[in-house]
């Protein structure tokens, strides 16, 4: 189980295509997929400056049958003045040695993901990307088959791994938030409000001190402080299973309810919560 | 039914040197909707004017429509009973009059007041042959000449502005639909204005006192034009147009586009992913409500209470925010309702919005609908104000004095004459609606109509047969009955209900008794409620429909029988609910 905790994406622009006017391309970082961006036509290219620390990507309200990340690294140096307004020059560092800018005639890195839809995947897709320690630029190529490029949110940044939900036993129940209205003849008029997923969480988790004793999971403490703490309500792309496939156990969701934690002397808990969708 | 581009002011006037013998002088001021500042031109005896145009009137008509009619409003005096007076008027285009187009002039006295003067209409073409092309032209407009006869030197002929209105093919009807199937085209026009206090239950209306002058308070007003595709004539305070704009197929409930100074934005109750982007940020809005101001007639107004948004709808905090923080004092906003299913919005009204309260959750604002303030002078006889003295002819006195035009086809076939002195000076817009009311009228406004109804005429019919149509529960009011109409020393006695109560109006606008039985058979009227979800009702509401309704909760299986009168939106709970004066019959 996986959710990417954290907002690494600096900066987004449309590098190629053009946008629908009412829904430019920023519409991707704020956090409701009904604000989406469109394209006007099949193909677009959305251009995102990345801190480097993103671990995955998650798509959601996604129409793409095909997206290409390329992921380029800056290699940009920049020499200029100092606080005094001196020129930085090359000179030796404290303890003597020579201190040069060379230019080693490697090219910039550049890595490629690729997402080819196979089958219906809900509008989500989710892509394991390396993170890059230096701040990098990460072009989307997406293209439709058919109509216009449509994304409702792109999320990156580094990925909290815990355990596969307890017993791997996964709860889901939509909830409905439409409107009735009683007619004349005993028949229910019915606003469409529409629905989402809301989806009970128990996980196993390390509550003591130091690392998880049982693998490279994040720690509960990590997690509330991490995550809980700054983030609160605030929606999170999650992965809550890395054994099924992602069309269906990736979401866009937030805690409907604060996580909850029991824990007892052997330093491990289960933290449980409710995750609602938010789509 | 035709679509409209809404009544515009020019972006361009030019006075044309050379083509008459005086030139006209602060011609700019011809684009602004003001009295006090107005081109003008110096006449001496028997000369002409340059010829003045008037064109680049922002007009957006979609490509392919056709042409229906062209309406144009001169705000015009001269400064005598005889001169000077509009010579010739026509159509142009890239500084030409159109291909064989009728000069609608004809030597008309400008009279020494100001006068809005409304050539053509919504089926005149002016002889010409038009395009939405042609329209839509930055170089088309009006053209025309003043002319000063053989009576005074150095009369003046002043403009004060000029008004265009293009008709055109509306190739959407506003069709609703049931779940069943069934389905009706609507095609409503209504007009009302703002007035609180109205509503204290929730019903259309509920008028709790038998007495007309509590219930008065008219003093501003509104347009409202329902049923159709409506091209927004609402301005920003920068004079910009807020562009007209279709919706798509899907989305429901509020859409709420709102303008400031320099910004525009879609506003809605939640996201809703129309051809425009409506953002989710209203988190209540108060019930709109058109209601009448007596059960016997009169003006029919709009009130809207308040409107709440999310803070960050302002200061900037996101692309569909507005920019300004603190938020704008004042906003201008068009309503309109959508349901699935059908591609364009409904518009309500317009309205400004004024800034109401700043709070960490929410930023709300009351809406205000713009008003009418002429007046009528203390002393005036309403019998000898109008021309004709009959309720159409003072009717037709109102509009002329709030540059209006009366339609008066649904008015009755032989209205009364009246018979009044004013005490004090009153607003027009209050008087017109207690006139109204005492002789059994309602009227509305809409686009510069103003519309007279008789109370007894049927405007269209809508039948509720279908128990899926509306919701359970219609309401059958019986206000306190009334016994004896007292109107000063005129009165009605009726024979049914020796226990009722006086109703008394403290006017007598016609001097005699003549009306005052017809407002006995309102007043004791059964006042019928129809609640119906927003998909069946939205759109729905004219002045005078006929509907008529099955009702089979009763004891008794029962069809009821209305003339709607009033309407009250509920966005909040997804539901409308009617109201009007009718009758309830066993089946």
């Amino acid at each position: 189980m996986k959710v990417i905790s954290g907002d690494t994406i600096l900066s987004v622009s449309l590098f190629s295509g053009t946008a629908n006017v009412s829904y430019p391309v920023d519409n991707v970082l704020n956090e409701y997929p009904r604000k989406p961006f469109k394209a006007t036509g099949s193909a677009a290219t959305i251009r995102i400056a990345e801190s480097g620390d993103g671990e995955a990507v998650a798509m959601f309200a996604a129409n793409a049958d095909s997206v290409t990340i390329t992921s380029v690294v800056g290699t940009s140096v920049l020499v200029g003045d100092d606080e005094s307004g001196e020129d930085i020059e090359l000179g030796d560092d404290e303890s003597g040695f020579t201190l040069t800018l060379c230019d080693t005639g490697e090219e910039p890195e550049e890595l490629v993901y690729q997402y080819v839809k196979e089958n219906e995947n809900n509008g989500v897709i989710w892509m394991p990307i390396s993170p890059s320690g230096y701040q990098r630029t990460l072009d989307f190529v997406c293209t439709v088959n058919a109509g216009h490029v449509e994304i409702g949110i792109i999320a990156t940044g580094p990925v909290m791994t815990l355990r596969e939900m307890e017993r791997q036993t996964y709860q889901e129940g939509p909830v409905d938030y439409s409107i009735d209205l009683e007619l004349q003849s005993g028949n229910f008029y019915r606003v469409d409000l529409g629905r989402s997923r809301q989806i009970p969480v128990s996980v196993y988790m390390w509550a003591g001190d130091g690392d998880d004793p049982g693998g490279d999971f994040t720690t509960y403490f990590d997690f509330y402080n991490d995550l809980v703490f700054p983030s609160g309500k605030a929606p999170k792309a999650w992965l809550l299973s890395e054994s099924l496939d992602p069309a269906r156990y990736a979401l866009w969701g937030r805690f409907e309810v604060m996580p909850k934690l029991a824990n007892w002397r052997s330093g491990f808990g289960i933290m449980s919560t409710l995750i609602r969708e938010i789509n | 039914m035709a679509a409209d581009t809404g009544l515009q002011l020019p972006g361009t006037v030019l006075d044309v040197a050379g083509t008459g013998d005086r030139s006209w002088s602060n011609d700019d001021n011809a684009k602004t909707e003001s009295d006090s500042e107005y081109a003008e031109c110096l006449h001496d005896k028997a000369d002409y004017s340059n010829d003045f145009r008037l064109y680049n009137f922002g007009l957006t008509i979609p490509a392919g429509r056709e042409i229906k009619g062209v309406k144009i409003q001169l705000r015009m005096r001269g400064e005598g009973a005889l001169d000077p007076r509009l010579n010739e008027c026509y159509l142009i285009e890239n500084g030409s009059i159109l291909s064989g187009c009728e000069d609608k002039g004809t030597d008309q006295l400008l009279g020494s007041n100001w006068y809005t003067r409304t050539l053509g209409g919504e089926t005149d073409l002016w002889n010409c042959s038009l395009t939405s092309a042609i329209c839509n032209s930055s170089t088309f407009g009006i053209q025309m000449k003043t002319y000063c006869g053989a009576n005074q030197n150095n009369w003046h002929a002043r403009l004060a502005w000029a008004k265009i209105q293009v008709f055109y093919e509306d190739i959407e009807t506003a069709e609703v639909q049931d779940g069943a199937g069934k389905s009706e085209v609507i095609e409503v026009v209504v007009t009302g204005s703002f007035q609180d206090g109205l509503e204290q239950d929730g019903s259309a209306f509920a008028p709790e006192s038998a007495d007309v002058e509590e219930e008065a308070s008219f003093s501003d007003s509104i347009v409202v034009h329902v049923g159709t595709v409506i091209s927004d004539g609402i301005v920003r305070a920068d004079a910009a147009a807020v562009t007209p704009e279709d919706e798509g197929d899907d989305g429901s409930g509020l859409l709420l586009a709102v303008a400031s100074d320099s910004e525009y934005r879609n506003y809605s109750t939640k996201d809703q992913n129309l051809s425009y982007l409506w953002h989710g940020v209203i988190t209540g809005i108060d019930s709109i409500k058109m209601t009448l101001s007596t059960k016997h007639g009169g003006f029919i107004q709009v009130s809207a209470g308040q409107v709440r948004f999310t803070p960050d709808a302002f200061g900037g905090l996101n692309h569909w925010s507005f920019s300004d923080w603190p938020p704008p004092k004042t906003l201008t906003a068009i309503f309109r309702c959508k349901i699935p299913g059908q591609q364009y919005s409904t518009k309500l009204f317009e309205g400004i919005l004024y800034r109401a309260r700043i709070g960490e959750e929410t930023v709300v604002y009351d809406v205000y609908i713009s008003s009418y303030t002429e007046t009528i002078p203390s002393g005036t006889s309403l019998a000898s104000w109008p021309s004709t003295n009959t309720l159409v002819g003072f009717f037709s006195k109102v509009c002329d004095v709030l540059g209006l035009t009366l339609d008066s086809s649904k008015a009755a076939v032989s209205p009364p004459a009246l018979s009044h002195t004013l005490q004090n000076e009153r607003l027009v817009i209050d008087v017109a609606d207690e006139v109204a009311a005492f002789c059994c009228h309602c009227f509305w406004i809409e686009n510069g109509t103003l519309y007279l109804q008789a109370m007894a005429n049927a405007n269209g019919t809508l039948s509720l047969q279908n128990t899926n149509d509306y919701l359970r529960t219609p309401r059958y009011i019986d206000e306190v009955p009334v016994n004896r109409v007292v109107a000063e020393s005129g009165e009605y006695v009726g024979s049914e209900y020796p226990f009722g109560n006086d109703y008394e109006l403290s006017v007598n606008y016609t001097g005699d008794d003549s009306q005052l039985q017809a407002i006995y058979n309102l007043v004791n009227a059964l006042w019928i409620d129809i609640p119906m979800p927003v998909s069946v009702g939205c759109g729905e509401f004219v002045p005078g429909k006929e509907v008529t309704v099955l009702d089979n909760r009763l004891a008794v299986e029962s069809e009821a029988v209305l003339k709607m009168r009033a309407v009250v939106y509920d966005f909040m709970s997804r539901k409308i609910t009617i109201g009007g004066d009718g009758s309830l019959d066993q089946v």
